[in-house]
């Protein structure tokens, strides 16, 4: 189930309301945009959009993680996509919005420029990513999306959440 | 029969839990026992109702286990049952080397018990010898009186035949206390056998009730559940010395069992008539409770019927003519009359007064979290009102109702977590009395306060710094026999454990009688050492020297014992409490004795903070680690040789330490020579840290950061403000490590 806890600080746009049903979740995406280009995460993992608001620093975090801030109680960290993908930096204004995504029982925020809408891409629609990687956001693609003329750079949760190198390696080592 | 079953995890956690309580109980118990029957003067009356708790106690616990299948805690329950009763009957006596072959039992119960944690069963094969070592050796000490008793080689074979059977399978312990004469049933005893009867009988009723929409398996284990309950109901009836009680839950027993091995025979027909049994038998419980009359008149009644629904004999009717059965009803007006008193009387006012339960840890922090954010919630309603500039006496005043009950919401959701120190405190009577014995000398141990509560997280905390006070109070401090009886002392020690609410914090004193703290020794070993601050030897305080031991590796014992002496003990004392932000005093007088006090916080919950800002963040810093805040000016500031600043407070340098620049931050300015300063101190350091500004002191409701990354050592946690910003909480002993790997690394690039 999705769980879109926290209607009242959704963007000003328009959603599909029917997504209540559990087979709708699949094959269907959040679409936001960073630094002028078009993503889109599972919404399986989202659990809410809140607007941007004052984030805590903390210190010894990987650099990505921007600090935390306070979801009606629970702290949770927030990570810059621009800071991860190493994009210029950009002030945060009005459209700036938090995406809480819950991988594994840890929620977590992804600020971004601004959110979009709920787009459905048909798994076959979603072809392999290209392997050579041109930038940084390259290494946490999962697929890209076309819908209609548009295309979306479809991400992988787990891998930018935790695609840092050296997890990378301690989870090989694991398992 | 195989008893051997598949039990759910839940229960045989329940189980553990239970079990572990019981052996708590059972060895505090068993002490005092011991005390008792070794000293003359003690009220006959005290003994007997103490055995009988002990006896209830192992009792129950070889039930359970037996039910379970856990063949080696039943037989080791078993052996251990039958030295109690005879020591009961006074056959034989309770000496030192039985009380020690009981204590033996019960470590070797919680090993088994934390074998069962982890594997689910009980036989373990590193600790199999020690079993039938101990089996063998209750025997041997039963012996004396009953040379014709078990021998140990039965106990290898029920071990390893794997078939066991229990002596109380019928119903003879009801017979005991008949037999034993100075046996009591005390109102505490009563009371609690209530409680826990109406509880069980709860269950069973509700295992019963599910039985009749589970099918398989399911239902199973609900008979296998109910069967239990109702054997460890008739094990305490009978222990109690009700008499029609066990003889009816001996019959609804034996039924059950067959149910259990035939299911095909369930039908609701039965488990109706057993549930209306059950009935009957609370009713006769409530009697128990409002006059002490066991006498349950129909019970030959009751047990005919439910044998006509399922007859006894098993090989030549399995199965059952159901017509017949319900003849039977219209046939038994006895059930009639217990159909209409079961309506009659309201059932609520059947049971015994319960007025505790148990709950899940997380589902209590969960709700103190929303009471926390209903905390700010309201602040932010009402600030914002506030903002906007109406006025209005009537919102005023629902504003003022709101916050009142908000306030005391939050109060109560805080104490929920509180516990007694009561169990923690008792666990200490044994260490007590084997410290006391391994060392030669003589000591009890007087608890006061049991019932201060404290935060549960803080139980857990204290557990281990008491053990090691404890101990030392008896190695140390208390003297032999003789020398106290030279100093005019009783030979006998005493050791106080206390409990109680001071200045809005919980004290924990451990006081001992004894020779007392020798500064002198301390000094003389402090030199050795040169530790800190010895160099002013002459003018140090006691508490300061007292403070020396709890130093790494400080010890003053000319040797090391296998009880204390290594130094390392009053060193987790003191990491241990302030872990929990308490502090640890000590106070001694030569010749009189020593007290050590914890200082500890009512709750970890809640922190006395105070806020400061640095740039465009706020942070909060312990109250208890401040000391003061002073105002720099160029010419107190130094610079020191490493190029770090540090400031002059009263002829001691402190260095200076900028937040900003120890949380990465990339552009923080030079340090200014003016400004304000917190000094903080942790564990004899002081460190003055740069803040911009002040806020103010406040309480904090403390919540932990998120574990998804690694966490930084600066800060322990973090606090939401009024207007629901986050605020870290720094850790000031973590902010002095990083300054020393800091400052080493520095060193190493300097090399």
């Amino acid at each position: 189930m999705v769980k879109k806890q926290n209607e009242r600080e959704m963007q000003d746009q328009d959603f599909d309301e029917d997504e209540d049903e559990e087979d709708s979740i699949k094959g269907r995406y959040l679409a936001f945009r960073v630094h002028e280009e078009d993503y889109g995460i599972e919404i399986q993992y989202v659990t809410e959009i809140v607007g941007i608001q004052k984030i805590a620093a903390v210190p010894d975090m990987p650099e990505f993680i921007k600090g935390v801030i306070n979801l009606r109680g629970q702290v949770i960290p927030v990570m810059d996509i621009r800071i991860r993908f190493r994009l210029p930096l950009k002030e945060y204004n009005e459209r700036t919005c938090v995406i809480v995504v819950n991988y594994d029982d840890h929620p977590i925020g992804l600020v971004v420029d601004s959110v979009n809408e709920v787009t459905s891409i048909p798994e076959d629609s979603v072809c392999e990513p290209p392997r050579v990687a041109h930038n940084e956001s390259a290494r946490y693609i999962r697929g890209i999306g076309k819908v209609g003329d548009e295309v979306r750079i479809i991400l992988d949760v787990s891998k930018l959440l935790y695609g840092n190198d050296v997890e990378a390696v301690a989870q090989v080592a694991n398992s | 029969m195989d008893r051997e079953y598949l039990a759910s995890q839940e229960l045989v956690e329940t189980f553990i839990a239970e079990s572990s309580d019981f052996l708590d109980e059972f060895e505090v118990q068993l002490i005092a026992l011991a005390d008792a029957e070794n000293n003359p003067q003690a009220p006959a009356g005290a003994t007997d109702s103490l055995m009988n708790n002990i006896f209830r106690l192992i009792h129950t616990i070889k039930g359970s286990a037996g039910s379970f299948g856990f063949k080696n805690i039943s037989a080791l329950a078993h052996r251990a049952e039958n030295l109690l009763d005879d020591i009961r009957k006074k056959t034989i006596k309770l000496d030192r080397g039985r009380l020690e072959l009981l204590q033996q039992s019960i470590d070797l119960f919680r090993i088994l018990l934390s074998h069962i944690q982890k594997s689910k069963h009980d036989m373990d094969g590193s600790c199999q010898g020690d079993v039938l070592d101990l089996m063998m050796k209750l025997e041997q000490a039963l012996k004396d009186r009953d040379p014709g008793g078990p021998n140990a080689l039965s106990a290898m074979k029920e071990l390893s035949s794997g078939f066991f059977v229990f002596d109380d399978d019928a119903p003879p312990p009801a017979a005991a206390p008949e037999n034993s004469p100075s046996f009591k049933i005390t109102d505490a005893l009563r009371t609690s056998f209530l409680q826990e009867s109406d509880e069980t009988l709860q269950k069973v009723e509700l295992s019963l009730l599910a039985l009749a929409t589970a099918k398989g398996l399911d239902a199973n284990e609900h008979v296998e559940e109910a069967f239990r309950r109702i054997h460890s109901f008739k094990g305490n009836c009978g222990f109690m010395g009700y008499k029609d009680l066990s003889e009816v839950s001996h019959a609804l027993e034996t039924h059950l069992e067959r149910l259990k091995i035939n299911p095909a025979l369930i039908t609701d027909k039965l488990t109706e008539t057993i549930l209306r049994i059950v009935d009957a038998v609370k009713t006769t419980l409530y009697r128990i409770g409002q006059s002490g009359d066991d006498c349950m008149e129909d019970r030959e009644s009751l047990i005919e019927y439910l044998e006509s629904v399922l007859p006894v004999a098993p090989g030549r009717r399995a199965q059952i003519d159901l017509p017949e059965a319900n003849a039977a009803v219209q046939e038994m007006p006895q059930l009639k009359a217990l159909k209409s008193t079961a309506t009659l009387e309201n059932p609520a006012s059947l049971n015994p007064v319960r007025n505790d339960i148990r709950v899940d840890l997380k589902k209590l922090d969960a709700l103190i979290n929303l009471v926390g954010e209903l905390v700010i919630a309201e602040t932010m309603v009402s600030g914002s009102l506030a903002a906007v500039g109406i006025e209005n006496e009537q919102l005023d005043r629902a504003f003022h109702h709101l916050r009142r009950t908000t306030l005391d919401l939050q109060d109560i959701s805080m104490s929920v977590r509180m516990v007694p120190v009561a169990q923690t405190f008792r666990k200490m009577t044994r260490l007590v009395h084997d410290t006391t014995q391994k060392l030669g000398k003589k000591s009890r141990l007087v608890l006061k306060g049991e019932d201060t509560e404290v935060d549960k997280t803080v139980i857990e905390q204290i557990a281990d710094p008491l053990v090691h006070c404890v101990r030392n109070s008896i190695d140390h401090g208390l003297e032999m026999p003789d020398a106290r009886r030279e100093s005019g002392k009783d030979e006998m020690g005493t050791i106080t454990l206390e409990a109680r609410h001071e200045e809005g914090e919980i004290w924990i004193i451990i006081q001992d009688d004894g020779g007392g703290l020798r500064r002198d020794k301390i000094l003389k070993r402090a030199r050795e050492r040169n530790l800190p601050g010895i160099e002013r030897e002459s003018t140090l305080t006691d508490s300061e020297v007292f403070n020396y031991i709890f130093e790494p590796g400080f010890s003053t014992a000319e040797q090391v014992t296998d009880v204390s002496g290594r130094g390392v003990g009053m060193d987790v004392v003191r990491k241990n409490i302030e872990k929990i932000k308490g502090r640890v005093r000590i106070e001694s007088t030569a010749g009189q004795g020593t007290q050590i006090i914890f200082e500890i916080p009512l709750t970890l919950a809640i922190i006395d903070g105070m806020m400061v800002k640095v740039g465009d963040a706020k942070y909060t810093i312990p109250l208890l680690n401040i000391q003061e805040s002073i105002i720099l000016s160029p010419e107190r500031v130094v610079m020191g040789p490493d190029g770090l600043k540090m400031v002059d407070l009263r002829s001691k340098f402190i260095p200076i330490v900028q937040l900003g620049h120890l949380f990465g931050q990339k552009d923080v300015a030079p340090l200014p020579d003016d400004g304000l300063v917190v000094i903080v101190e942790v564990t004899q350091n002081s460190l003055a840290l740069h803040v911009d500004e002040i806020l103010g002191q406040q309480q904090t409701v403390v919540k932990a950061l998120p574990n998804s990354y690694k966490r930084s050592r600066a800060v322990s946690g973090c606090t939401i403000l009024g207007n629901g910003e986050v605020s870290l909480i720094l850790d000031v002993g973590g902010i002095n490590d990083c300054l020393g790997e800091e400052y080493q690394n520095l060193i190493s690039k300097v090399a």
